[in-house]
């Protein structure tokens, strides 16, 4: 498989201005990011609130330059590219986002058509207005909104979520672009229409061969559209697991994501009334200024030692990466489906 | 099982200026002493509405339309509607109180968590003197902060913004215990917070329930936290009450087709990818809603009369479902 994105030893240090009696303070926000996303796949970055995960979406979109770190695209470096002028555009328009909240990420004065319509004058000069109202049609049949001109002539508050969070999808596909990037798409939707629009994403991957890279705190929706694909666990800045997203799910090898998989409540009382133990020390999150260049989950740990306050390397299992110093002190994780039915 | 609470026939209205929205209809709904009820629904569907009523502090324009709400509190009935303003002051936080979704916007951004501890404390118990009652909320606030696993004397002093989200949301939860209610009601708890505190605020919980014996009625709607937590399950719709019963039958027994298919739609890290599926169409409009069961454009099962007629409650013991599929299986 070829490689599309590739973001190697990214950096991302945030600083807050000091005042008079305050130093400056700085953030680092992302640690040595490593990641390679293929042709054709769907990634899911899943973490908890803080860890950058978002802050990595705004990378590989090109809305914010890494500190440090090279970001290629099909193997050229993407900050150079500025120098030759149009190309850092032309990627911008390889490259879309899908934000989480659909009703900010709309024009509330513009109607749907206004709001579909302007990317694709910008990017697309020689079409008349006849081909652009063709297209817009071919869009919002792909994200399953028919008939069009209901929609189109709206206004964003007047749609429901799941129907604007299918509108910035169109949107984002106008410009056939080779990668989403869908930061949290179904966190504000109801929750029976959620899967319909992860179902959208997969198919679109499916059909259109557009590679999504998912982003999110919820491991269930993350396994829903990447299962067979893979799945990137951060914890504050850093990636802790990597993998094919089965194997993940049914075997974590690193602590972090043995409590976040263990912490997951199961739709099924069976399961989910037995007394499970979070394997965690401590509730609280490491200050991200006072990190030092050991792992990021030690004070929270149950298996922390001296040693893992040192610069802990990854250790791979073939295509898997896990960062972690003690995983021979770290026992197997019983998956939920071998845990014995309760009786409830 | 006793009863702490039983709504019946309970309507809500909000009259706005050109029409009148009903949010919630005809719903009746027991809460079980000493358990966790779960009241599921998708937004809109009148679930917060409902629950704001126990305390008569639904939001303006709202309003009962009719019902009567009955809570048994020490071996006395009382209907909430029929309470004074005098009487309801003093009902509010001793008898049940509530943790709103979103602990950020419910603490007082001024007031340290300490002062806002006192203030309610005073305010409920006049009859004291002064300097015994500020001992005594001391006292309380320290033993309850203990129980939610915080620190007391750090966070005491401290403003409700130089604590992070999950101790917030635990502060609040202590805050809820002050005077001892019998009941409290958790408006979506962890919306805003990351797994792992979800995972601990809900054993939090689940330790006040079993060591103080306090009833709770839970506002969600993430099912996988329903089947976790709660005892007993009611599922709204359209300001309609669905089904009603244990977590156990109606997670097993899947007799209403809209409960069943939110289970469906829920993403699980147990379930085959394919058994997982959307229900189709989206959440009813309030202010039009269909006729017949709100539920006949989405559901699978859609027969001709669920188009114009409105199916009855059917029972089975204590459970009950909103549907016609059981007309002539279960009792009315």
């Amino acid at each position: 498989m070829k490689k599309l994105i590739e973001l190697s030893n990214i950096n991302m240090v945030f600083s807050k201005r000091g005042t008079l009696l305050k130093s400056e303070k700085f953030f680092h926000v992302l640690k040595n990011i490593n990641l390679d996303i293929y042709e054709g796949e769907i990634v899911a970055i899943i973490g908890e609130s803080g860890c950058g995960k978002t802050t990595i979406g705004r990378i590989v979109t090109g809305l914010q330059k890494p500190t440090s770190g090279e970001l290629r695209y099909e193997g050229k470096n993407v900050y150079s590219f500025i120098k030759v002028g149009q190309e850092f555009d032309e990627y911008r328009r390889y490259v879309q986002f899908v934000q989480q909240d659909s009703y900010a990420a709309l024009n509330p004065v513009r109607t749907i058509k206004q709001s579909l319509e302007a990317p694709i004058k910008t990017h697309y000069r020689h079409l008349n207005a006849s081909e652009i109202e063709a297209k817009i049609e071919e869009l919002m049949r792909l994200v399953g909104l028919v008939p069009a001109d209901q929609f189109l002539t709206k206004y964003p508050h007047q749609l429901s979520g799941g129907q604007r969070q299918r509108i910035l999808m169109a949107r984002a596909l106008s410009l056939e672009p080779k990668l989403i990037v869908a930061d949290e798409p179904v966190s504000m939707i109801d929750v029976s229409l959620r899967l319909s629009i992860l179902k959208l994403m997969s198919d679109l991957n499916k059909k259109m061969g557009v590679v999504f890279i998912y982003i999110t705190h919820d491991l269930s929706t993350a396994r829903y559209i990447a299962h067979k694909n893979r799945i990137v666990v951060m914890y504050l800045g850093e990636i802790m697991e990597e993998g094919d997203a089965e194997q993940i799910i049914s075997d974590p090898k690193h602590p972090y994501t043995q409590a976040l998989i263990s912490a997951i409540p199961i739709p099924d009382p069976d399961y989910a009334k037995l007394d499970k133990e979070l394997p965690i020390k401590s509730m609280e999150m490491e200050d991200l200024e006072k990190r030092g260049v050991g792992c990021p989950f030690f004070v929270r740990c149950l298996y922390a030692e001296e040693k893992c306050l040192e610069f802990v390397d990854y250790q791979f299992f073939g295509k898997r990466r896990v960062k972690c110093c003690c995983l021979d002190k770290v026992p197997e994780f019983v998956p939920i489906s071998k845990l014995k039915k309760g009786t409830t | 099982m006793r009863n702490i609470v039983e709504l019946r026939n309970i309507t809500i209205d909000y009259n706005l200026k050109k029409y009148s929205l009903r949010a919630v209809s005809n719903v009746s709904l027991q809460i079980k002493k000493g358990l966790i009820t779960a009241l599921v629904g998708e937004s809109g569907s009148g679930k917060s509405t409902l629950a704001t009523s126990l305390l008569e502090v639904i939001s303006t324009p709202g309003a009962i339309d009719s019902g009567e709400i009955l809570y048994f509190g020490n071996n006395d009935l009382k209907d909430i509607r029929k309470m004074s303003e005098n009487e309801l002051t003093a009902f509010r936080w001793s008898e049940i109180s509530m943790v709103f979704q979103g602990a950020q916007s419910a603490l007082n951004p001024i007031m340290t968590i300490y002062d806002q501890f006192e203030e309610t404390y005073l305010v409920h118990n006049r009859h004291m003197k002064k300097k015994e009652a500020i001992k005594l909320a001391k006292q309380k606030s320290i033993e309850l902060l203990k129980f939610v696993n915080l620190d007391p004397d750090r966070i005491l002093q401290m403003y409700p913004h130089e604590l992070s989200g999950g101790m917030k949301q635990r502060a609040m939860i202590a805050f809820s215990l002050l005077l001892n209610p019998k009941l409290i009601i958790l408006d979506e708890p962890t919306t805003a917070l990351d797994v792992i505190v979800q995972g601990y605020i809900f054993k939090i919980l689940k330790k006040i329930n079993v060591d103080m014996g306090i009833s709770m009625l839970l506002l969600t709607h993430d099912i996988g936290v329903v089947a976790e937590f709660a005892d007993y399950v009611a599922v709204m719709y359209g300001g309609k009450l669905m089904e009603y019963g244990t977590t156990h039958e109606v997670f097993k027994d899947r007799m209403h087709p809209y409960s069943s298919g939110l289970i469906d739609s829920t993403p699980s890290l147990l379930l085959d990818i394919d058994a997982m599926k959307p229900i189709k169409g989206s959440p009813p409009d309030i202010r039009n809603l269909p006729e017949g069961c709100v539920f006949h454009p989405r559901c699978d099962f859609c027969m001709e009369k669920c188009k114009t007629i409105e199916p009855k409650d059917y029972l089975q013991n204590d459970h009950m479902v909103k549907c016609h599929l059981l007309e002539d299986v279960w009792t009315q």
